[in-house]
């Protein structure tokens, strides 16, 4: 018999969860949590003992059950294999199968461009149950104290910037929320945002430059597609830097910041400065010429893709120029 | 009875024009000129006493006529006549009814973006006769000592960069050794100002900052699309004028394709010159951020378009985007 959504709550709160004030909607994002009562705060847990590494997963017969000799109560595993399919896995696979086919048939110009410069090799693999499932897991996965887990229930908070996840002793989601309840899955921009999810989001403040090799008059960099690291002490959005027989390699490189538009110069010529480099206004200029010709390609390439997918790549690609053109200015960091 | 190309040739020679080693065929651009061998010059002109000033066209059941006090003799009334119905008005007018009611057909977001601050004000109009008209001057007629004139056989060479206009007291033509169609730069201008007067969408080699004001930390600016003076001095320079403590150019370049540096080195000399040196970088990188998302906003408006217009505009709004992303570093001027 199918879960309704109340008993499922039940028997999560059962589990050790907390719930209060939550109701399933489909909202902007499709189906999404809401607050029941705007007015009063949201507070939504998921004890750690309900966090299934991703390992641990196995599928069998197109169910997704946790895997056995997993130190998980017989109740717990029950409750996650009923949740799974009945709200995520289950309704989950066939868009994600859905997408995959869409970039099978993208047209091959369209898909040579996704794989290089954009990596988004993830979605252009054959649709096989196999790669469903990766790219399933990929896509619900988040990282808590090192490891990729699953995160029944809060999983099913969309992404955005309303609220932020609180990693104690489980996933905590709390406060707030005129509308429906959304937190940011990681800091990073359109782009990585797609390539691991899959969708287009608006409102991500920054951009980071693809991966690139730009050679100047006073050497070659590297720029990587590395993790943003917010640790309260390094310099914001500030890349780890090395100088690797001449080459001056960054971990990432943020181009544009919605809310700090003179921090993406700022962090470059600091970076340019220390390594005794010249030039930096030019370099920056050319390694946003560089990303942003890419994008436009993008667009032009989706013309001939379906209108499902060429909508999704032009949304995305909007979003990140939107992102990448907000560097205005300089500071000194 | 129809006329045939080599027919409309063959009276245009006998009435002073030039057409050597020229046939028509469909190229990229639709119907245009071709050298009939690749390999020697062609030339085509059109000999002042054939350039119709349009101020002695009529218009009379769907037909475009040579009004009485046109100076023409009855042989040159009747080829101009004959010429306009077969090759240029007859075949046009359909096309340009057919871009006016899409447009009108477009989505009040779009329409509103085409119409401001993208200034499209032309293609937005009422499709009716008089509207296809103005179309018609618009995109086939050329200022000629002063006039507005329509050029039969030269207005069938394409718009280009292979090859130039000469324009001199004996009339307006195009020559040279083209090996594909006969191309000729009908203005200097950046995609929008190409796709505005035209109607099409064509890579050009510069990009020009819309009309707007910008608030610097240093002041405001107001920038202009005024036409393109060419100056002797300083190349892509404008006229600029302080008016009540506003800072105003003419017009203001913002990319260049084959001279990168020389956007900001303009930009930077006028603002060091009116004493704004020290804002000079972030004021360009305002304008420029203003200036791109106009065209992201333009290509998210698009979606809602029919596809032809849609693809159009979106091609457009790349092509301007990318030609205002030609910009990377300074030189002093």
């Amino acid at each position: 018999m199918p879960l309704s959504f109340e008993d499922m709550l039940d028997e999560f709160r059962a589990l050790g969860g907390v719930a209060d004030n939550i109701a399933l909607k489909e909202g902007r994002f499709g189906r999404g949590l809401f607050a029941a009562d705007p007015e009063r705060p949201v507070r939504l847990h998921v004890p750690e003992a309900l966090l299934v590494e991703t390992v641990n997963v196995a599928f069998e017969n197109g169910a997704l059950r946790i895997a056995p000799g997993v130190a998980m109560g017989a109740r717990a595993k029950a409750f996650v294999e009923a949740y799974e399919q009945e709200f995520s896995w289950g309704p989950g696979r066939r868009h994600t199968e859905h997408l995959l086919g869409l970039f099978r048939e993208a047209p091959a110009p369209l898909r040579a461009l996704l794989a290089q410069p954009f990596n988004t090799d993830a979605w252009l693999v054959e649709p096989t149950p196999k790669t469903v499932q990766d790219r399933f897991i990929g896509s619900r996965a988040i990282r808590y104290r090192g490891r990729a887990v699953l995160m029944p229930m809060m999983e099913l908070v969309n992404h955005g910037h309303a609220g932020r996840y609180e990693t104690e002793n489980g996933i905590t989601l709390s406060g707030r929320f005129a509308g429906e309840l959304l937190a940011a899955y990681e800091i990073c921009d359109p782009l990585r945002l797609f390539n691991k999810w899959g969708f287009a989001c608006s409102g991500e403040p920054m951009a980071l430059s693809l991966a690139m090799r730009v050679d100047t008059r006073s050497g070659p960099i590297v720029v990587e597609r590395g993790e943003v690291q917010l640790d309260p002490a390094r310099r914001p959005f500030y890349p780890d830097v090395r100088n690797e027989n001449g080459v001056l390699k960054l971990s990432y490189l943020m181009l544009g910041h919605m809310n700090y538009p003179r921090l993406a110069k700022g962090n470059f010529y600091r970076i340019l400065r220390d390594a005794g480099r010249s030039e930096a206004e030019e370099t920056f200029d050319k390694i946003q010429h560089v990303n942003r010709l890419q994008f436009y390609k993008l667009i032009a390439a989706s013309e001939d893709a379906s209108p499902e997918l060429a909508r999704l790549l032009r949304d995305m690609a909007r979003y990140q120029l939107e992102a990448l053109s907000c560097s205005v200015g300089v500071r000194e960091v | 009875m129809a006329l045939s190309f080599e027919d409309m040739l063959d009276e245009f020679r006998a009435l002073g024009g030039i057409a050597d080693n020229i046939c028509i065929k469909q190229g990229r651009f639709g119907r245009g000129l071709f050298p009939v061998d690749p390999a020697k010059p062609a030339r085509v002109g059109a000999p002042d006493h054939l350039l119709v000033g349009t101020d002695h066209v009529v218009f009379e059941n769907g037909a475009l006529r040579i009004g009485p006090g046109s100076g023409l003799s009855a042989r040159e009334k009747a080829f101009i006549e004959a010429y306009e119905q077969e090759f240029s008005w007859g075949p046009s007018r359909g096309e340009l009814a057919e871009l006016l009611e899409m447009f009108a057909a477009a989505p009040p977001e779009l329409r509103a973006v085409l119409d401001k601050p993208l200034n499209v004000d032309g293609w937005l109009a009422e499709p009716n006769d008089k509207a296809v008209q103005e179309r018609f001057f618009a995109s086939r007629a050329a200022n000629y000592n002063g006039r507005t004139v329509l050029m039969p056989v030269v207005d069938l060479v394409n718009h280009g960069s292979t090859g130039t206009y000469l324009s001199g007291g004996g009339g307006v033509g195009v020559e040279g050794t083209f090996s594909g169609e006969v191309l000729a730069g009908y203005q200097l201008g950046d995609p929008l100002r190409i796709f505005a007067r035209w109607g099409f969408a064509s890579p050009e080699p510069l990009g020009l900052s819309l009309a707007m004001r910008a608030e610097s930390g240093s002041g405001p600016i107001a920038v202009k699309r005024s036409p393109i003076r060419r100056a002797t001095n300083r190349m892509l320079y404008p006229d600029v004028s302080l008016e009540d403590g506003v800072l105003v150019l003419s017009y203001l370049l913002l990319g260049h394709r084959d001279y990168p540096r020389l956007p900001k080195a303009n930009f930077y000399r006028i603002m060091r010159d009116a004493g704004r040196g020290d804002d000079a970088e972030e004021a360009f990188d305002k304008i420029q951020h203003i200036n791109r998302v106009q065209f992201v906003r333009l290509i998210r408006a698009c979606e809602g378009a029919a596809p032809p217009l849609a693809c159009l505009l979106r091609e457009v709004g790349c092509l301007q985007l990318e030609a205002l992303s030609n910009y990377a570093g300074t030189v002093d001027i």
